[in-house]
C-alpha cells in the first residue's frame, strides 16, 4: 500500500476513527515512513487548534443585544398548539366520515337508461321491401351488366369505371336494446 | 450524553425540566433555556457560516423555531441533539441565501469575539477560519461538530441525516484538506 492509500486512514487515525486492526496497519506503516510520521503529527495539531476554537467565547456586550432581540422576537411569534391526542382522533374521524361520505356518492352500478323521450312507430314498410329484408339463403346474383358499346380511344375518360345501373334499394334494419326502437334504414346506393 | 458534554459547566434544573416549565409558560424558563446552549449554538453557526453577523441571525432561528414548536417537543428526547441539527439546517439554508458577492474575506475578523488573546493565536485562529470557510459544505459540517465540538461519528452521522461511512469519509477528507488550507495560508501571509 502507497503513502497516498494512507493518507485517508491517517487521517482518520488522528482521530481514533480506525478500527483496531486499521489502526494497527496505520501504526505500523508510520513506524516504517518518516514522511507519513510527519503528516500524522501536522493532523493531530491541526486537530487540537481546531478543538481549541470550541473554546472561543462572544463577548457579553455583544450578546446583551443579540438576547434582547431574540427575546423580542421570541414574544412576536406565536408558540404553536401542540397537537395532542384529542386532535389526533377529531382528524381522525373527520377523514373516517369524509371517506364514507365520498364512497357512498360513488355509483355503484351503471346509471340507467335516460327517460324515454318519444315513442317512435316504424313506418309501414311494404311488403316487397319486407322480403328483401328476410335474409336471402343466397346472396343474390349481381346484376347483369349489358356489354359496353365501343368508344372512341381518345377521351382521358379511357379510364373510368363503367357507370353501374341502379342497385335495387337494400333495407336495413336495426334493432337496439329497447324492444320498442327499431331503426330501418333504406339505402338507395348509387353503385357502391 | 451530548447533554452533558454541552451543558456539563451549567448548574441547575436539567433541560427536561426547564423545557416541562418554559411549555407551561414560564417565560423565565426559556430564558435560562437560551442561556445554557446560546454558545454552543452561537459557535458552531458561526463555525458554519464564518461570519459573527450570520451566526446571530442563524442562532436566534433556532431558538425561535424552539420556542414555536415547544409544545411538540418530546420531553424524553435530548435537546442538544435537536438544536444541533436545526443549527446546521438553518445554516444551510442562510448559506445558500448567500450570493457569490457574499463570499467571505479571509482576513475578516470575528468583530465581537474575544478575550484578549496574544497577536499569534488570534492570526492563527483567522487562518483556521479562513480554511474552514473553504471547505466544501458537507465536509464543513461534519469536521465542525467532530472535531471542534467533539461529537461522536455516529452522533453526527444522525445529525447530518448521514451513515457513519460517509461522515468519516467527510472528516477524513476535511482533517487533510484543513491541513493543506492552512499551511498555504501561512505561506502566503509570510
Amino acid at each position: 500500500m502507497s503513502c497516498d492509500a494512507f493518507e485517508k486512514l491517517i487521517a482518520l487515525d488522528a482521530g481514533d476513527d480506525l478500527a483496531p486492526a486499521e489502526a494497527a496497519r496505520v501504526r505500523a506503516h508510520l513506524d516504517a515512513c518518516a514522511g507519513c510520521r510527519e503528516l500524522a503529527r501536522n493532523v493531530a495539531e491541526s486537530r487540537v487548534a481546531l478543538k481549541a476554537l470550541s473554546e472561543d467565547a462572544p463577548d457579553e456586550d455583544a450578546l446583551a443585544p443579540w438576547r434582547r432581540n431574540l427575546m423580542a422576537r421570541i414574544e412576536a411569534a406565536p408558540r404553536r398548539p401542540a397537537l395532542g391526542w384529542r386532535w389526533t382522533w377529531a382528524a381522525a374521524v373527520a377523514m373516517a366520515l369524509l371517506a364514507l361520505l365520498v364512497i357512498r356518492t360513488i355509483p355503484r352500478h351503471a346509471p340507467p337508461p335516460p327517460a324515454l323521450l318519444a315513442r317512435v312507430t316504424p313506418p309501414a314498410i311494404p311488403p316487397a321491401l319486407l322480403a328483401l329484408v328476410a335474409p336471402p339463403a343466397i346472396l343474390p346474383a349481381p346484376p347483369s351488366v349489358e356489354p359496353r358499346p365501343a368508344r372512341p380511344a381518345h377521351s382521358h375518360a379511357r379510364h373510368r369505371p363503367a357507370p353501374t345501373p341502379a342497385p335495387e334499394p337494400l333495407l336495413v334494419k336495426l334493432e337496439t336494446s329497447d324492444p320498442n326502437v327499431v331503426i330501418y334504414w333504406i339505402l338507395e346506393g348509387k353503385g357502391n | 450524553m451530548i447533554e452533558s458534554m454541552m451543558a456539563a459547566d451549567e448548574s441547575g434544573p436539567d433541560s427536561a425540566g426547564l423545557l416541562r416549565e418554559a411549555k407551561a409558560g414560564d417565560r423565565a424558563a426559556f430564558e435560562r433555556v437560551i442561556l445554557r446552549y446560546e454558545r454552543r449554538v452561537l459557535l458552531t453557526a458561526l463555525r458554519l457560516l464564518g461570519r459573527w453577523e450570520d451566526a446571530q441571525d442563524a442562532a436566534q432561528e433556532v431558538f425561535v423555531r424552539l420556542h414555536r414548536y415547544l409544545e411538540r417537543f418530546d420531553d424524553s428526547l435530548e435537546l442538544a441533539p435537536w438544536l444541533y441539527r436545526m443549527t446546521v439546517n438553518v445554516c444551510r439554508d442562510l448559506g445558500r441565501k448567500r450570493t457569490a458577492h457574499d463570499e467571505l474575506d479571509p482576513n475578516a475578523a470575528d468583530p465581537a469575539w474575544g478575550p484578549e488573546r496574544s497577536a499569534r493565536s488570534a492570526e492563527e485562529r483567522r487562518i483556521l477560519q479562513a480554511a474552514l470557510r473553504r471547505l466544501p459544505r458537507k465536509e464543513r459540517a461534519a469536521l465542525v461538530l467532530r472535531d471542534i465540538e467533539g461529537l461522536p461519528t455516529r452522533e453526527v452521522a444522525r445529525i447530518l441525516g448521514s451513515s457513519e461511512a460517509t461522515v468519516r469519509s467527510q472528516v477524513s477528507g476535511a482533517r487533510l484538506r484543513i491541513l493543506k488550507l492552512t499551511e498555504r495560508f501561512r505561506r502566503e501571509r509570510t
